[in-house]
């Protein structure tokens, strides 16, 4: 748990809870939810289940009910169904993923739309509330759920003894529910990446801090020219832009994650070569040589040269141990890693590079070519975003403004720098 | 003041409160310099921290690169979740000692 102590330093208990509703949630405080908060204290209080102990646990049981609106109903998008579907047809077997995916609802509207069309999928949906993940699971719906569902679905419906209409196997094998607290949990450890995102009607709960975070993560987790859904009042989020471009079709607005392959390639083709798709592999550090005679930065370069990037990279390790101020070791390391494939680690070792070495432009240019050669690019971009704040070269700003120009993405806020 | 100090016969205990910036950073080092005749090492315990930046992390490896010249030890105790990810972001957790309490940083690095 975070910030702890900016809980615990609040005055009132009711202070305390909005405080960790904010931090752990990104819940978006307002009068409304404030009330209820409030609502919720003195009703413990009257029925003497206590508040004082395990406020936090309380809150953690109550807040989804208390604050979410989980309801929703099959069928809510349409027009987004339709375009998912012209989009799955030309991909094989695309992912999709719903966040805040709530009851399933949403999930399982794309699942039988799609099946209807004979379309191979993988549905993901994903959801903060225990609760609402389980009742996801057991697929089976009040007829509130079904009032905008077309006739030709409701056959993937059975009727149950108590009222309920339970969902067909055939749509429900597809799509798997996971609780994720995406603030506080990475993602992409458990999805690996998504063609089509939807996050419909969850933005809208959450504070601004929270929702760079969301939209950040989904735009990372996106495939190059993959699609992202939100509700129209979600749209006009100004952080989108920063990520994605916008698009129109048949009346419905979207989001698409531009090729950033293809605009760097235009611009700087002779830094590519590119290495796959294993950048997430973990590297294991205990294969490293432990004994090292004479480890120096002649030797390593030495093993560069030679290919031996493991060998090098043991003997930099070792340097660096010594010397965690020598910076010359953590770009040969980098280096080497990026040789071998391991993307992250190359990046790591070079951040520390930077930091030892910060406000040297020509060390920046360094990490901004590692960025590009592993197709990191809103890293790119938020580090030349940096450099830019550094030092203000009009070069800089240029290379930006026609990066995100071309990609179709935001440059509004470089207007500040271009007077 | 941005820093407070505890002694434990060999070993000097800095908790930098709030902000490990460069100027907390550099008030660390620079008290560390005046004990390096008294002391086995330091734990710096980050209980009290709520944020820390990259000059923040750069001062860090100059205290390391300072106590290892002299041969004295370092250990980072109580690292938040967030603080945690700082450090594995940059590799830097495997440059320093990091421990979850300050008694077991003393029980593995000091004895």
């Amino acid at each position: 748990m975070t910030k702890l102590k900016a809980v615990y330093s609040s005055n009132t208990l009711i202070e305390a809870i909005l405080k960790y509703l904010e931090i752990q949630y990104g819940l978006k405080i307002n009068e409304l939810n404030t009330d209820k908060i409030l609502n919720l204290i003195y009703n413990c209080h009257i029925a003497g289940t206590g508040f004082d102990e395990n406020a936090l646990n309380v809150i953690d049981r109550h807040f989804s009910n208390l604050l979410l609106n989980n309801e929703s109903y099959f069928f809510r998008y349409p027009l987004q169904l339709q375009l998912i579907l012209e989009y799955c047809k030309s991909k094989h077997n695309p992912v999709i993923l719903s966040i805040g995916c709530s009851k399933g609802q949403e999930a399982y509207s794309i699942s039988m739309y799609l099946h209807k069309h004979n379309i191979d999928f993988q549905i993901y949906g994903v959801d903060i509330d225990d609760d609402a993940i389980n009742d996801a699971k057991k697929a089976t719906y009040s007829e509130y759920s079904l009032k905008a569902l077309p006739e030709e679905y409701k056959k993937y419906f059975s009727y149950t003894a108590d009222n309920k209409y339970k969902l067909s196997e055939d749509i429900i094998k597809n799509v798997t529910f996971l609780k994720i607290n995406i603030l506080k949990e990475d993602i992409s450890k458990m999805i690996p990446g998504a063609d089509i995102i939807l996050i419909n009607n969850v933005l809208i709960y959450l504070n601004k801090k929270a929702i760079e975070t969301f939209i950040e993560t989904a735009a990372n987790l996106l495939v190059s020219g993959g699609l992202l859904f939100t509700s129209e009042e979600e749209y006009s989020i100004k952080t989108f832009g920063k990520f994605l471009k916008e698009e129109s079709k048949k009346g419905c607005k979207y989001y698409s994650k531009p090729d950033l392959n293809q605009i760097a390639i235009m611009d700087y083709r002779e830094l590519f070569d590119f290495k796959g798709s294993e950048s997430k592999k973990t590297f294991d550090y205990s294969c490293l040589e432990q004994n090292i005679d004479n480890p120096s930065l002649e030797n390593a370069k030495d093993s560069l040269l030679k290919k031996d990037y493991l060998k090098a990279i043991s003997i930099c390790y070792k340097l660096i141990t010594d010397n965690p101020l020598f910076d010359e070791p953590l770009a040969i390391m980098s280096e080497c890693f990026y040789e071998l494939g391991f993307n992250e680690e190359a990046k790591k070792w070079l951040r520390t590079f930077l930091i030892i070495n910060s406000n040297n432009e020509e060390k920046i240019e360094q990490y901004l070519n590692l960025c590009l050669k592993t197709e990191d690019f809103f890293e790119y971009i938020r580090i030349l975003k940096k450099k830019i704040a550094l030092f203000n070269k009009k070069d800089d700003i240029i290379r930006l403004k026609n990066i995100l120009e071309r990609a179709g993405l935001n440059a509004e806020e470089l207007s500040d720098y271009m007077q | 003041m941005s820093i407070y100090k505890e002694r434990d016969e060999k070993i000097e205990i800095v908790f930098p409160i709030n902000d490990l910036d460069t100027l907390t950073g550099e008030e660390i080092a620079n008290h560390l310099k005046q004990l390096l005749n008294e002391i086995d090492g330091c734990i710096i315990n980050f209980s009290r921290v709520n944020y820390l930046n990259s000059s923040g992390l750069r001062e860090l490896i100059q205290i390391l690169k300072l106590l290892k010249d002299n041969n004295k030890k370092l250990a980072l105790t109580r690292l938040s979740e967030n603080i945690m990810k700082i450090f594995k972001n940059t590799n830097l957790h495997r440059l320093f000692n990091i421990f979850d309490t300050d008694d077991e940083a003393k029980s593995s690095l000091f004895q």
